[in-house]
């Protein structure tokens, strides 16, 4: 799918939305939930193409490529849980908005536990010396 | 009569039972036997068979003191592939700065980049440490070991008072320097990138600390230096009397690139040019091929990274992530120093080696 197909899709669905939304709001929600979720899974398929190339080109340093992978994973987290939270906000449900913020952060700070568990490990390692 | 028969007899028994007894050619047996084995292997595997003290005089007269530093050299593409590396975090930084609308999910965004770019530095810089470290080690060992048998070996032939008391002096601000830079320099620097990481992610709590362990750093290394300074001034004798346009270039750009250390490079400039012209034979040239051998790879690799991490912080200023800008700020810092520590026991150690010359009366 390329960007202009994304972009005329995202119009047709938005004024399709509008529409619907004056006769079944729930409807139109669900319109914009389904348009989302592609949207994101064809966004995530060029983000792993992505993240197969800088692993790729960074492969030389040992350690790297293990923690880019959980840099982009964090990245998809951010904008998976920015998507969800926003949609929430949108049909009026602000507390699960920010159930969600609390939540995505709770697993950011879990994902980060390798790469401060290997600091550690470093700066003992330096002390040692 | 019998005092002759005794004497006859003597002879006799002198010639039947021979002691072989032979002296050292050149020294340079004894000298080869104290080399750090890490040295052996690099000569081993160069293109010279060094295998006399003669071997290393042709080489130097053959093709000059610098061919010796090609065995040094190894691949130092590891300093920019790690900028490159993270030249990419902080751009993938940038982005989720740009993807992120909250400002406390944005917040940990960029603390997970900044603990990455930590992770992917702290690796190299304990490696770097390990071969400072290591490095002055390997000095400290050699010269001690290497400083008495070459004193002695001046001693022998030119016995006099002023060349053992200089000696002496020389040998223990020598080991002084290698021991400071080894016990209480490499550690502080480690200890100020330790408190720089955790002061960047912890909003600045251990920023006066941290600049308080710079400047006893820099203190410490200006002390050690000057008394070395002190201690050369005596040496006016081997100071080149030339002081060319050459030089004095030679000299600015060294006073003005060489990080803490420079000014003091730059001052005794004169007095190493001068060592290295009264070393052109003898055991003290190989000692000092030895210490260029130790010192160059640990030495080039350091400006590798000094020159990688300048790059890498002038890319990071563009980027809105602060934390990261910290931590390569930091490793510059620890970078810098023991750059300053490297070079400074070269030059104190190649002093020692000339004013022991000088004073055991090589002409």
């Amino acid at each position: 799918m390329n960007i202009f197909s994304i972009i005329i899709v995202s119009v047709i669905v938005s004024v399709l939305a509008v529409l619907i939304k004056q006769n079944n709001p729930a409807y139109s929600v669900l319109l914009i939930v389904l348009f989302v979720v592609i949207i994101t899974t064809v966004g995530i398929n060029y983000l792993f193409d992505l993240t197969g190339r800088i692993t790729e080109s960074v492969g030389r340093i040992s350690y790297a490529p293990e923690f880019l992978k959980i840099l982009l994973k964090a990245i998809v987290i951010c904008v998976l849980s920015d998507l969800a939270s926003n949609i929430c906000k949108d049909s009026g449900n602000g507390s699960l908005s920010v159930c969600i913020d609390v939540v995505i952060r709770i697993i950011l700070l879990s994902l980060t536990l390798p790469i401060v568990e290997k600091l550690v490990e470093i700066i003992q390692g330096l002390f040692n010396l | 009569m019998k005092k002759l028969i005794l004497v006859c007899l003597g002879l006799i028994t002198l010639i039947s039972f021979p002691l072989n007894c032979y002296a050292d050619e050149d020294g340079f047996g004894s000298v080869y036997d104290i080399v750090p084995d890490n040295v052996k292997d690099t000569l081993n595997d160069s293109d010279y068979q060094i295998e006399s003290l003669q071997d290393v005089i042709d080489i130097i007269s053959n093709e000059g003191i610098f061919s010796l530093v090609k065995i040094a050299f190894s691949d130092y593409s590891l300093p920019f592939e790690t900028v490159a590396t993270l030249v990419l975090i902080l751009t993938i930084n940038c982005s989720l700065q740009l993807l992120i609308d909250k400002p406390e999910t944005k917040k940990i965004a960029q603390i997970i980049c900044s603990l990455i770019i930590c992770v992917i530095i702290a690796e190299p810089l304990k490696n770097i440490i390990i071969s400072v470290t290591d490095c002055l080690n390997s000095s400290g060992v050699f010269m001690f070991s290497f400083l008495p048998i070459f004193a002695s070996f001046l001693v022998t032939t030119n016995p006099g008072t002023s060349a053992v008391a200089y000696t002496a002096t020389t040998y223990f601000f020598s080991e002084l320097t290698v021991f400071i830079s080894r016990s209480v320099l490499t550690p502080l620097s480690t200890c100020m990138f330790t408190m720089s990481v955790v002061s960047s992610v912890s909003d600045g709590i251990f920023n006066n600390l941290i600049s308080g362990v710079k400047k006893l750093i820099i203190w410490t290394l200006g002390l050690v230096t000057s008394i070395f300074t002190a201690i050369t001034s005596v040496q006016s004798i081997i100071t080149s009397a030339a002081d060319t346009v050459a030089i004095k270039t030679g000299k600015f750009i060294v006073g003005s690139s060489v990080p803490v250390v420079g000014g003091y490079v730059s001052e005794v400039m004169n007095t190493i040019i001068g060592s290295l012209t009264v070393m052109r034979s003898g055991i003290g040239l190989f000692a000092i091929i030895v210490m260029i051998i130790m010192f160059l790879p640990v030495t080039v690799e350091l400006l590798m990274w000094k020159i990688g991490v300048k790059l890498c912080q002038v890319i990071s200023c563009g980027t809105e992530n602060e934390i990261g800008q910290n931590i390569i700020n930091a490793f510059d810092d620890v970078i810098t120093v023991m750059l300053s520590i490297t070079i400074c026991v070269f030059i104190g150690i190649v002093l020692s080696i000339s004013s022991i010359l000088v004073f055991g009366g090589v002409k």
